[in-house]
């Protein structure tokens, strides 16, 4: 009885363990798109079918039509292509009036306080202003570097969030000694330009 | 002692139903439900024109499931190209070695991320690679 007892007490104990390791193990993929179509507990996003379920962890904001959605789900089974998700998130959009962030290159043609005026090489009617505040990182080849090397006739990229005034910058990377070719062929006016840059915070 | 009798011949009962249960389980999690292959995916590669500038980006791959909040972005280009490499929240920037390999790390949100992967030229040109990224740091 007594042995029996234990044999059991074992069992149950072993199941349980294999259980867990099994569950938490099972490997997950994810499927990234808009959600096409809402039925209840199912998603249609892209081409895949979505089903959730209770312990479905919505994170961000509420799912709506053409939301775009990232899907945790078990991998996929040989049964279909239903897939149960375990977590959905839901990208948060671009507040109203604030563009899409993106790096703008050209060669500085004007300095002025903390607006870089920024010209492109071949295009040069293409202008744009680059602002600068104390977070913007300022780097030359592949080591941070100070204000003093952004001066006219340099070539930089600068990468930030578009405003009214121009690009705001996070982040300036100086190009030493390059595009000589270029300058030559379309050589750049700087009658205007100050010297050198003085970011203000 | 007659009740005892019963409950000594069910013990043996429920265990064969429970080695039953796992068999029915172990069959179907490993052979009926049987997790489909990962699929490959190549890396994103776009040229602006054969044997001049380009841009591949070879990690990570679109639509890709990581679990570290710290990503290395690795891929290659002309030697000595300035690389800039963001997403919504984090950003690098990065210069290309003389045989145009470039790699930056940049720090994921949980979710999914808009990452891009801009490369500037000599002569002004300019090509991007975009990809989606989540992070999911319970995977």
């Amino acid at each position: 009885m007594k042995y029996l007892l234990t044999l059991l007490i074992a069992l149950v104990l072993s199941n349980f363990l294999v259980t867990t390791v099994v569950a938490k193990e099972k490997p997950s993929e994810v499927t990234v798109g808009k959600v096409e179509k809402i039925n209840g507990n199912r998603l249609k996003v892209g081409l895949t079918d979505i089903l959730m379920d209770l312990k479905t962890k919505v994170v961000g904001r509420k799912i709506k039509l053409d939301s775009k959605v990232a899907v945790v789900s078990e991998l996929a089974t040989r049964s279909g292509n239903l897939k149960k998700a375990l977590k959905i998130f839901v990208k948060e959009g671009t507040p109203s009036g604030q563009l899409k962030r993106r790096a703008v290159q050209g060669v500085i043609t004007g300095i002025s306080g903390n607006v870089i005026t920024l010209a492109h090489q071949t295009k040069q009617e293409r202008k744009f202003n680059v602002l600068m505040d104390s977070q913007t990182i300022i780097k030359s080849k592949n080591s941070a570097s100070g204000s003093a090397a952004l001066v006219v006739g340099v070539r930089i990229v600068a990468m930030g969030t578009p405003t009214e005034a121009g690009l705001l910058a996070k982040l300036i990377h100086v190009i030493p000694g390059k595009a000589t070719g270029v300058f030559r062929k379309n050589p750049v006016s700087t009658s205007s330009a100050t010297v050198s840059a003085t970011p203000t915070p | 002692m007659q009740s005892k009798r019963g409950f000594v011949l069910l013990i043996p009962l429920f265990v064969v139903a429970l080695i039953a249960a796992g068999a029915a389980f172990g069959y179907y999690y490993f052979v009926v439900n049987k997790p489909a292959k990962v699929e490959t995916r190549t890396a994103t590669t776009t040229e602006v024109s054969p044997k001049q500038f380009f841009l591949s980006v070879i990690n990570p791959v679109d639509g890709v499931l990581v679990t570290e909040k710290k990503l290395l972005v690795i891929g290659t280009s002309l030697p000595d190209t300035v690389v800039v490499i963001y997403t919504d929240d984090s950003e690098v920037s990065t210069q290309s070695d003389k045989d145009g390999r470039f790699s930056g790390q940049i720090d994921l949100i949980e979710g999914l991320n808009s990452l891009t992967v801009t490369a500037f030229g000599e002569a002004d040109e300019e090509t991007s690679v975009s990809m989606d990224v989540v992070y999911n740091k319970d995977s």
